[in-house]
């Protein structure tokens, strides 16, 4: 499994434990830049839980000026976001 | 130039010309005001110049908390005591504004919303509402949920309302008690940029309760439930704009009621089953909440309060009835946090609000999310912030004062069981971080230290927060409780002859007290309580599970400082499946609601018990936040404490 997939996976298990209790998967359908927020995915101060936790799991740091949207509003998007930032190490 | 005096000035020496005597500290007040109840109380009255009748005396019968009554020859009416027209000061004062999450923003002045309510009160008068009759709400932050409440008041009819968030199950399990005639709803809700439809929920409720006659839809824009959708419903359904009829009564026309006649339900959080339905009188209710808002909280005509509550909290009720100060209120509807993270502090900056009431969970969302409020509005008016829902940690304070902004931070905790406050704010003492400003006026509290008898309660020190003398905003009565035995139980076996109000408290020499957290089995989840039978109810009926426990476990990263761990054991020896996991929070969230969803599901091989058989939540509780287990001797298998704290890690710091 890449590096990309493995936090994808750790991804739709958290929004699983937290949000949608099995249905993160078929929400997202496919689209990996489906919008978190349009489609009732997450909601902002889910962002929030979202982010302490990717900032535990995977040894890095989030300035707060970059926690929007732009960041974190789809699977794609995150996965661009937190995979290059430095320290980056899951588990 | 002289400082305007406050309200709670201006009280005291009115107090202290009428009787005599002179106050030096607030303490030499507080400790009058509790020996002489009767009178404390009947002055409050007398200088709120809210509308009421008959005769003061007696101020209070009885001799215990079960059988005292407060001013039982005094008549007033809720909704008129609130829309009183004296307290308007010029044509267009606004009386409510409500902001929704989309932006849209709604307002009435005070003589609009007393045209309003009394053409409602009409309607449902019209439609057969009578005293007495429960009329229930499952509503959303709206003018027309204030405007619902207050005619149902001027009618002399109990009000009791829920978030349109919680599940049907939980709806039922509270409005089925009540036998109500009349439901106010909306059919749908928007919650962070989603709408939300509740008719499934709305047709189950209607299914489960069969003494609903009439169903209200509380907002025009909402889409009208047909009588068809509603199962097996016989209830007719009525549009708001039908509510607002020709015929409208004034407030002279209002009948007044006794000084304890059942104004609002409010549900217990169903710590050992069903929440229980904790009523409360109107003159009590009004009463407490005239000595919080002006005396403690100075709030008046030139106030805009806004706090941060659903219909389904007690502040609700609570910040409805600061309109009987003239005080404009702002409620807010939908996230705090869409569609950008500092909504919230728009509103507050864009309405000029005085005073702002939150939640721990709040600041720590602001706090993580990187908003630094001081940064985004400058907050000219606001002069007071307020927080309540759990225990408002002294970083928390201190991040208010240097990144919202530099006023006292009054940290409020009291409760539904007595639809107030029992420590907040003083317009005049220092705020010591970490603290409530003081005790309520005339509220008799006390410690009760641990191991210590009923004859060695302190005024200082740290133990179980009792009261020892009765206060009018307790509860007149619970719902289906004829011999009192539901209440006696609620309050007052653990320590028979006081009010026990299941907090754990801390009051200083200086007198300044703090709440450390609940003493009985109740969890508190983001700000928000919750009873463990509310979960284990759902649990239980889960194929495979044989019985649970529900416990609270400190988790500083978590809003509100703590997670819900879920303890089961299961029939089979098999290890938790994932899906089992997830269909099991699944079933929570849709039956009762995302709160009441566990952070940590764990298999364990039996639950703590007692030596008579009764579980042990503070044994499992102390276990899993590796404290000293401190009834380790009471248990008659303390072996699976090991066992659960293996399950159960330390949540991260």
């Amino acid at each position: 499994m890449s590096e990309e997939q493995k936090l994808r996976q750790l991804i739709i298990d958290w929004l699983d434990d937290n949000y949608h209790f099995g249905d993160a998967e078929s929400l997202i359908d496919g689209d990996e830049e489906r919008s978190f927020l349009q489609s009732g995915i997450l909601d902002s101060l889910g962002f929030v839980s979202l982010v302490l936790f990717l900032e535990n799991s995977c040894s890095v740091s989030v300035d707060r000026s970059n926690l929007s949207p732009e960041n974190f509003d789809s699977l794609g998007k995150i996965l661009r976001f937190i995979i290059p930032l430095p320290n980056y190490k899951l588990g | 130039m002289m400082q305007e005096l406050t309200e709670l000035a201006k009280f005291t020496r009115v107090l202290e010309q009428q009787n005599s005597t002179s106050f030096v500290t607030y303490a030499d007040l507080h400790q009058w005001c509790c020996e002489h109840p009767g009178v404390f109380w009947s002055a409050l009255l007398c200088y709120s110049k809210i509308p009421f009748y008959g005769n003061l005396n007696p101020a209070l019968t009885g001799t215990d908390f079960i059988d005292r009554e407060f001013f039982p020859n005094i008549t007033l009416n809720y909704a008129r005591c609130l829309l009183d027209d004296s307290l308007d000061t010029s044509t267009g004062d606004l009386a409510v504004t409500v902001v929704a999450e989309t932006g849209q923003v709604e307002s009435v002045s005070r003589a609009e919303l007393r045209t309003l309510t009394l053409s409602v009160a009409s309607t449902l008068r019209d439609k057969g509402v009578v005293s007495g009759d429960r009329v229930v709400a499952i509503a959303r932050n709206s003018i027309e949920s204030i405007v619902a409440c207050l005619a149902c008041a001027a009618l002399g009819a109990t009000w009791s309302s829920v978030s349109p968030e919680l599940g049907a199950t939980a709806i039922v399990e509270r409005f089925g008690q009540l036998q109500p005639k009349v439901l106010f709803t909306n059919t749908e809700y928007t919650l962070n940029g989603v709408v939300n439809n509740i008719e499934d929920t709305l047709s189950e409720f209607l299914a489960g309760v069969s003494s609903i006659e009439q169903v209200v839809m509380l907002a025009s824009r909402d889409p009208l439930v047909e009588p068809d959708q509603l199962l097996s419903s016989d209830a007719n359904v009525l549009r708001w704009e039908e509510m607002l009829g020709d015929t409208c009564l004034t407030l002279e026309e209002l009948d007044e009621y006794p000084f304890n006649h059942p104004l609002f339900v409010l549900f217990s959080s169903g710590t050992t089953g069903v929440p229980k339905c904790i009523v409360h009188g109107a003159g009590g209710t009004l009463l407490e909440h005239l000595k919080e808002h002006r005396l403690h909280g100075d709030l008046g005509a030139k106030d805009t309060l806004l706090f941060q509550t659903s219909t389904g909290w007690m502040m609700w009720n609570w910040q409805l009835s600061a309109l009987a100060s003239g005080t404009h209120i702002v409620l807010y509807d939908g996230s705090v946090s869409c569609p950008e993270k500092s909504n919230l502090l728009k509103v507050i900056s864009d309405h000029g609000v005085t005073v702002f009431g939150t939640s721990p969970a709040y600041i720590q969302f602001l706090i993580e999310s990187g908003v630094v409020p001081v940064s985004l509005h400058e907050f000219p008016q606001l002069r007071v912030i307020q927080s309540t829902g759990s225990v408002l940690s002294e970083a928390h304070f201190s991040w208010i004062v240097e990144s919202f902004k530099k006023v006292p931070v009054q940290s409020v905790s009291g409760g539904t069981d007595m639809i107030g406050c029992l420590v907040l704010g003083h317009p005049e003492l220092p705020v010591h971080t970490g603290d409530s400003q003081c005790i309520s006026l005339g509220i008799d509290v006390r410690v009760k230290p641990d191991d210590a008898n009923l004859t060695k309660l302190a005024h200082v020190g740290t133990g179980e927060l009792v009261i020892v003398k009765p206060f009018p905003s307790q509860p007149v009565f619970l719902w289906n409780d004829p011999e009192s035995v539901k209440l006696k139980s609620s309050y007052f076996d653990k320590n028979p002859g006081v009010w026990t109000h299941g907090d754990q408290i801390r009051i200083s020499e200086s007198g300044s007290p703090r709440i450390l957290g609940r003493s009985d089995g109740t969890l508190n989840i983001r700000g928000v309580r919750i009873g463990p039978s509310e979960i284990l109810t759902v649990v239980n009926q889960i194929d495979g599970v044989h019985e649970s426990m529900a416990i609270e476990q400190v988790s500083p990263r978590e809003p509100g400082g703590s997670r819900l761990v879920l303890l089961l054991v299961m029939h089979s020896d098999e290890p938790l499946e994932r899906p089992f996991v997830l269909q099991l929070k699944k079933r929570l969230a849709l039956e009762a609601s995302r709160l009441h969803v566990p952070a940590v599901v764990a298999k364990v091989p039996a639950l703590p018990r007692t030596h008579n058989g009764k579980l042990s939540e503070k044994a499992a509780r102390d276990a899993i936040n590796r404290h000293e287990v401190v009834n380790f001797a009471a248990l008659s298998n303390p072996e699976v404490l090991a066992e659960i704290q293996q399950q159960v890690p330390e949540a991260p710091l």
